[in-house]
């Protein structure tokens, strides 16, 4: 399996965000920054995604939601936290029905803070991600062929 | 009849950049009943009010959402001044007001792009991004934030803008109606953006008081209802009226906001024409805010009320907001019934549903 | 502003009767809210007619939180009862659509009622779906190289 070195397909979800990070995310695809010339694409399928990113603490319903589309997405993936409540639960840290950062659920590559994250730094975050990933397709194909030995 | 199937619409979409989700029973196309079912983003922020004290939950309260972000700060700051009795130096009222007016600008045009998305039309969407983008750089020159202002606090706001800047601001504004004006004719003038709209999702005026709907809502049903008309902040000595409109579908929705985006810009001159010069906030040492108060205010996404009650100490007994979206629930699933299914997003775009507010 | 604020109590029984008084004059329901007072719950109501806004506020007592729905009066207070049911814990008969306490579900249950408090301490680790019970198991962090 040959693995696109660039160019990879994102999957956005709001776990509990205010919107502050989803619109500086969405802001990251339109006209001024455009991340579509690197071949970025958001996609609204986490079977077609590569990046996994998610803004916003982990609540109770959303909990469920970010597992479950983190175990849809195909290896290799890469997950991404935008904004200080996806690190840490932010300034919801103790509010009653917030859990915490989104390494409470499934495991985060790459933190991206700010509140809101700005575009510029979460573009950097996916960039870091990228390099991640394609470490993880490096990694997949040495061991296929050991296998395969 | 055909059996019914029950298609689960959310809450991770692609048209939605907010979880929301509904439970649509169709009877081959048709949306025979919609069931909404919120809580994905339900934090409990309102008994924060408990751990921080009345000055920094203004923080807080402008966290509730990011598109509104001032406006929720504002609303929290006028409760507390009132609480408090503070009277806000009349600049930092009129900044206030113009910093509203923007963030009603980029509230709008950023729902036109996701409902031009919705419908299929992706240039558009870039287009109405592109000059949001430039209201948004306005905005970060004058407040330092993009999307969370954090220029709003007890008793006035945190920074004074130059006379320069102001000036530079009322150039930019120029640009911003060009800009905004030809995207303003697609949509209106677009075959394809009527033929997703028109007709789509009609609601008569007394289904929409009668299941109180707000914001453009009511607006486009033609009930001429804005909560600014109370007169808070300056817009008592500005000259501006209601927009309404007559059809009550999803076309008339956006016409509203379109004709909105073109109001708030005069607003915001207005309050840059007659901004007053002095102080930018009052202090309040030792004072303590006592009693209980009901703040409205008008979002972009229409009423939104602040109930607190304090009783001198330093954290407010009870914070509680309805926001607009909230409101509009019981109208969206009012539309919803006996729609076609591929108008289902189309629908559920134009109350405009602002998910984190709703759920707080 | 709301110009003339007025707050003023009722009786319980006259919930729905200022309710369908209300209605019957060209008023809007703008919101219902609670709020956990020491020894009751005060649940508030809010009325608007051409920017006049009234409010009424009645006392349930605490050992019993129940309130008659408004649903006949006002079919959009659906989601404001759904909201003291799942917050406050009332019991709300008559309520046309009934999440059954679904309609926000929350880590703790009934949170409004006065029984937490947010205290500054370690946040609890979210239950993985194994935990939980669930069937599916939770994806198995693979961390290669």
């Amino acid at each position: 399996m040959s693995f696109l070195k660039k160019s990879p397909w994102i999957l956005h979800y709001a776990a509990t965000s205010c919107n502050g990070c989803d619109i500086e995310l969405l802001a990251c695809l339109t006209p001024l920054y455009d991340v579509e010339r690197f071949g970025i694409v958001n996609t609204g399928n986490p079977k077609h995604a590569d990046i996994f990113l998610v803004t916003g603490s982990v609540n109770e319903e959303s909990r469920k939601v970010v597992e479950n589309l983190y175990a849809q997405m195909p290896d290799p993936k890469a997950v991404v936290a935008i904004g200080a409540c996806a690190l840490s639960g932010g300034i919801f840290r103790d509010a009653y029905n917030v859990y915490g950062g989104i390494d409470q659920v499934i495991p985060v590559d790459v933190y991206v803070p700010g509140c809101a994250a700005r575009p510029e730094s979460i573009i950097d975050g996916i960039v870091q991600a990228l390099a991640i990933l394609e470490e993880r397709a490096r990694d997949r194909k040495r061991q296929r062929k050991v296998v395969a030995s | 009849m055909a059996n019914t199937t029950i298609i689960p619409f959310g809450p991770q979409h692609p048209v939605l950049p907010e979880p929301i989700h509904l439970d649509l029973e169709l009877d081959d196309e048709r949306v025979v009943q919609a069931l909404p079912s919120i809580g994905y983003v339900h934090r409990g922020l309102e008994l924060l009010a408990e751990r921080h004290d009345f000055v920094e939950m203004a923080q807080v309260a402008e966290r509730i959402c990011g598109i509104c972000s001032f406006i929720h700060g504002q609303g929290y700051c006028q409760g507390i001044e009132r609480l408090m009795g503070l009277e806000v130096p009349p600049r930092a009222v009129y900044l206030r007001t113009a910093w509203a007016e923007m963030s009603r600008i980029q509230s709008h045009l950023l729902w036109l792009g996701l409902s031009a998305d919705a419908f299929g039309f992706e240039s558009l969407f870039q287009h109405s991004w592109r000059i949001r983008e430039m209201l948004v750089d306005i905005i970060e020159e004058t407040t330092g934030g993009r999307v969370i202002f954090g220029s709003c606090k007890v008793g006035g706001i945190r920074k004074d803008v130059d006379a320069e800047t102001l000036q530079r601001v009322n150039r930019r504004m120029r640009e911003i109606e060009a800009a905004f004006d030809e995207v303003a004719n697609i949509f209106r003038a677009d075959r394809t953006v009527k033929q997703r709209t028109v007709g789509v999702g009609v609601m008569s005026a007394e289904d929409a008081y009668a299941l109180g709907a707000v914001g453009p809502v009511l607006r486009a049903s033609g009930f001429a209802s804005d909560t600014r008309q109370l007169g808070y902040a300056a817009y008592g000595e500005l000259e501006w009226e209601p927009v309404v409109e007559q059809a009550g579908d999803c076309y008339a929705r956006c016409e509203v906001r379109l004709r909105e985006i073109s109001q708030s810009i005069d607003l915001i001159r207005q309050c840059l024409a007659n901004m007053p010069e002095g102080e930018i906030e009052v202090t309040f040492k030792g004072k303590r805010p006592k009693g209980e108060t009901m703040v409205r205010l008008e979002q972009p996404r229409g009423e939104v009320c602040y109930y607190m009650s304090a009783n001198g100490q330093k954290n407010l007994e009870r914070f509680r907001v309805r926001t607009p979206t909230f409101a509009n629930i019981a109208p969206l699933v009012h539309m919803l019934k006996g729609c076609d299914l591929a108008d289902v997003p189309v629908i559920v775009l134009t109350i405009d549903p602002c998910v984190s507010c709703t759920e707080r | 502003m709301s110009a003339n604020e007025s707050f003023e109590d009722i009786e319980l029984d006259q919930w729905v009767a200022t309710a369908s008084r209300h209605r019957a004059d060209g008023f809007r329901l703008v919101q219902m809210t609670g709020t956990a007072r020491e020894d009751h719950f005060e649940v508030m109501i809010s009325y608007d007619r051409n920017y006049d806004c009234v409010n009424f506020r009645v006392h349930v007592p605490r050992d019993r939180p129940e309130l008659p729905s408004l649903s006949v009066v006002f079919p959009a207070s659906f989601t404001y009862e759904n909201e003291l049911k799942d917050l406050f814990g009332f019991n709300i008969p008559g309520l046309a659509l009934d999440y059954g306490g679904n309609f926000l579900r929350t880590k703790t249950k009934i949170p409004f009622s006065g029984s937490v408090t947010l205290k500054k301490e370690k946040p609890e680790r979210a239950p993985s779906r194994a935990a939980a019970g669930t069937k599916v198991a939770p994806p198995t962090p693979v961390r290669e190289g």
